[in-house]
């Protein structure tokens, strides 16, 4: 008889498995066992596998303290006739027990995502996207730094900049070791500052597209938008990084977690909106000659489109009184 | 961008509100204004040792047309502001400021009136008619044939001495002698420039000559002995505008828009029939002052003064005084501010990021809240020669309709390392003016 005896821990994941050849087949704490199981809740000799005439194959019970039950709770009281795939709990540990000739599961074939995650976790990658990252948040403060250079500003900057990135890939590193995966910190880390280079970039092109073509519904909605899909895009990638899920599963957990996080956003952002201005809001970005192209109105042009702003205004009378009451 | 005016002394006190002179934003200096104010304020309330026989007897003879005006407020049954007040016909009329009764204006069925004579005798007053322009009142409570104090127009030289009535800080009645000094020079809304102590719960009290004639009302105080006085002649006005209507005031708000829409109309044709004369800032040319009553004040300043990083030149011109609605809001005032900034050592993007930081300052000049104007509507946009960046916005007034705020700003992005930073605002203008001026404002200024 030969059989494979699988140690199944929570949520699924096996951590052991054991090929066993022998006329009989002990299960249990002691060193003696075909299968040494150390758990505290097992006897020293808890059961132990048979076969029978018939050819069939048997769980017995010694009775042990804690028992042994099958997956449905049932107890193995004298002995259970066990087919290939079937679970039982000994103790606290689930067993499943196979035979030599089991079939297994199609295997799953190696992606451009893992390639890609390959890609991400060698360190030269990984150096220079956080070199970007870097580069990028230092050059802002330098572009906008009109006091006499400090290069204490500057590390302040490079270190809250690395420990920001890095909290939200030490997260999912942790998620992952927690479900006893591998943690791919670096890959995990790679991704993250992408990301962030990547919203930094959108959001000063669209400042500038704002600069240019005014800040209107249509921008900010893009803008969001935009924002929205690399958010789930990280969020994706950092699930398929952390655990083993099924391609549905992934993306429900995703669009999830992205729903929730951008909701909570929009939830805050809304939160001040409600509150009265008294200043007025207008976009107060300015770039030099060499970086803007428009065309500018003459004084009559410009005047003619302010027309609107007072009808605009006294329409905002009409708009309050409504949500006072 | 420019600071307004605040209200300084205690707020149950909205007897008299100090005008500020508000030059903070661009000379430091200024700053200690506000310190020495309440160092005055502190001193000032030592008892005068100086007492004057005429101030003994004016006070003897004149304290039985004095009344404290309380504006009560009815839950709780207390004063939530006091003036002072006094009687100016036989049939019990009695005038006061605008602003010692502005909340009981505002909300009438939270606030009433009291007016309190020497001898403690309460009656209840209402209001016949106010002026908010000038900051004058009148109440009234049911009587005959009272005694009541003659109103001069007499032309006066400086250095008279005339005698301030009221009761300061509720500690009771006084006479406080002072000195005529004229009228206030760079003002719109003119007053009489008095020397001498006025302080909060005197406002509305009469300013006496020797011969015991009204010749103003007291309404302000800068600290330092230096006392506003509304002028005699808008009294006489308000009253004889009073008579020929015959009866008292209704709707307190109507009357409030109406004076504000003629008032804003003779601001702004003022402003607007003047010369506009330009001077030089930097290499632009930019508005000399627009109208005396809006005086201007310069500024040079450096980054660092040692490593100067760029040069900045500020010229801001801002009128003394507002017209005071309520405490939360004002109105009425024309401001113009001019950034010039020259780069040094900076990179172009340094220096835009600090032409930036100026553009995006743009304020109202007024305080108002959300009960009394909307939330700004704003038009941006490019303009050509110069090269500009520019934002026009307008708030609408709640209450006074056809009425708005405005703020104007403008950067030029024509030069790597020049720049300047053009700004005003209006507070309480129809449209067709506000258009007027940011029409004149914008072709006006010229920088190649």
């Amino acid at each position: 008889m030969e059989l494979i005896i699988e140690l199944v821990g929570r949520g699924s994941r096996q951590f052991d498995l054991h090929r066993v050849v022998g006329e009989k087949i002990t299960i249990g704490r002691a060193f003696d066992n075909d299968v040494i199981i150390p758990d505290p809740h097992m006897c020293a000799h808890h059961a132990v596998l048979e076969e029978n005439e018939k050819g069939e194959i048997l769980l017995k019970d010694l009775g042990s303290i804690n028992g042994s039950f099958t997956k449905d709770h049932v107890a193995v009281n004298e002995a259970c006739v066990v087919s290939s795939g079937d679970e039982f709990v000994l103790g606290k540990t689930r067993i499943q027990i196979y035979q030599r000739d089991h079939k297994v599961a199609p295997s799953i074939r190696l992606t451009w995502l893992e390639q890609l995650a390959f890609i991400a976790s060698k360190p030269s990658v990984l150096v220079s996207i956080i070199a970007g990252a870097v580069i990028l948040s230092l050059f802002y403060q330098y572009a906008n730094d009109i006091k006499s250079f400090h290069p204490g500003r500057y590390l302040v900057t490079l270190i809250s900049v690395l420990l920001v990135g890095s909290f939200w890939p030490a997260v999912w590193a942790l998620f992952a070791r927690m479900k006893k995966h591998d943690a791919r910190f670096v890959a995990q880390l790679s991704a993250t500052m992408l990301f962030v280079i990547v919203v930094t970039l959108l959001q000063k092109t669209d400042k500038w597209l704002a600069f240019h073509f005014g800040t209107g519904m249509m921008l900010e909605i893009f803008e969001s938008v935009l924002i929205i899909a690399l958010a789930f895009l990280l969020i994706w990638m950092n699930y398929y990084l952390s655990i083993f899920q099924t391609s549905r599963k992934r993306w429900i957990y995703a669009m999830s977690l992205t729903a929730i996080l951008s909701g909570l956003t929009y939830m805050a952002t809304s939160f001040n909106d409600d509150r009265f201005k008294s200043r007025p809001m207008y976009n107060t970005t300015l770039y030099p000659p060499s970086m803007t192209f428009y065309s500018g109105q003459s004084i009559n042009e410009y005047l003619r489109n302010t027309d609107n702003i007072f009808d605009e205004a006294v329409s905002l009378i009409d708009d309050a009184a409504d949500t006072r009451d | 961008m420019l600071l307004s005016g605040n209200l300084i002394g205690m707020p149950e006190y909205a007897g008299l509100y100090f005008v500020q002179y508000m030059f903070m934003k661009l000379n430091p200096g200024y700053v200690n204004l506000y310190r020495i104010t309440v160092l005055c304020w502190l001193i000032c309330l030592q008892p005068l040792s100086v007492a004057a026989d005429t101030a003994q007897e004016l006070f003897s003879r004149n304290a039985d047309y004095l009344y404290q005006i309380k504006v009560i407020e009815k839950l709780s049954g207390r004063k939530s502001a006091i003036g002072s007040g006094f009687l100016v016909r036989g049939n019990g009329l009695i005038a006061t400021n605008y602003h010692v009764i502005s909340k009981f204006i505002h909300e009438p069925d939270k606030y009433y009136l009291q007016a309190i004579s020497v001898s403690n005798k309460i009656e209840s007053v209402s209001v016949e008619d106010i002026d908010v322009i000038n900051d004058l009142a009148l109440i009234k409570f049911a009587a005959k044939g009272r005694p009541f104090l003659q109103i001069t127009t007499r032309a006066m030289r400086k250095g008279d001495p005339i005698y301030s009535l009221g009761n300061p800080l509720d500690l009771g009645t006084a006479v406080v002698p002072g000195t005529y000094n004229g009228f206030t020079k760079q003002s719109f809304y003119q007053r009489i420039h008095f020397t001498g102590s006025i302080n909060p719960g005197m406002s509305g009290g009469p300013v006496l000559n020797g011969q015991g004639q009204v010749v103003g009302i007291n309404v302000a105080t800068a600290g330092n002995q230096i006392g506003f006085l509304v002028v005699a002649e808008k009294l006489i006005k308000l009253l004889n505008e009073y008579d020929s209507r015959g009866s008292r005031l209704m709707d307190y708000q109507q009357r409030i828009h109406q004076q504000l829409i003629k008032n804003q109309q003779i601001l702004m044709n003022t402003v607007l029939s003047a010369v506009w004369k330009t001077s030089a800032l930097g290499e632009a040319q930019v508005l000399r002052e627009i109208a005396p009553f809006i005086p201007c004040w310069g500024d040079k300043g450096h980054s660092n003064k040692k490593k100067k990083k760029y040069l900045s030149v500020t010229i801001s011109c801002k009128p003394k005084e507002t017209i005071y609605i309520h405490s939360g809001f004002r109105t009425g005032m024309i401001e113009v501010q001019y950034n010039w900034l020259e780069n040094i050592s900076l990179n172009s993007l340094q220096f835009y990021a600090l032409l930036e930081k100026l553009y995006k300052g743009a304020g109202p000049g007024n305080r108002a809240g959300e009960k009394d104007v909307t939330e700004y509507a704003c038009y941006e946009g490019f303009i050509n020669s110069p090269d500009e960046r520019t934002v026009l916005c307008s708030r609408a007034y709640k209450k006074y309709q056809g009425l708005f705020d405005i703020i104007y700003i403008s950067a030029t992005v024509s030069h790597n390392d020049k720049g300047l930073i053009s700004h005003f605002t209006l507070s309480g203008v129809e449209k067709p003016t506000a258009m007027r001026f940011t029409r004149r404002f914008m072709e006006t200024r010229q920088w190649n």
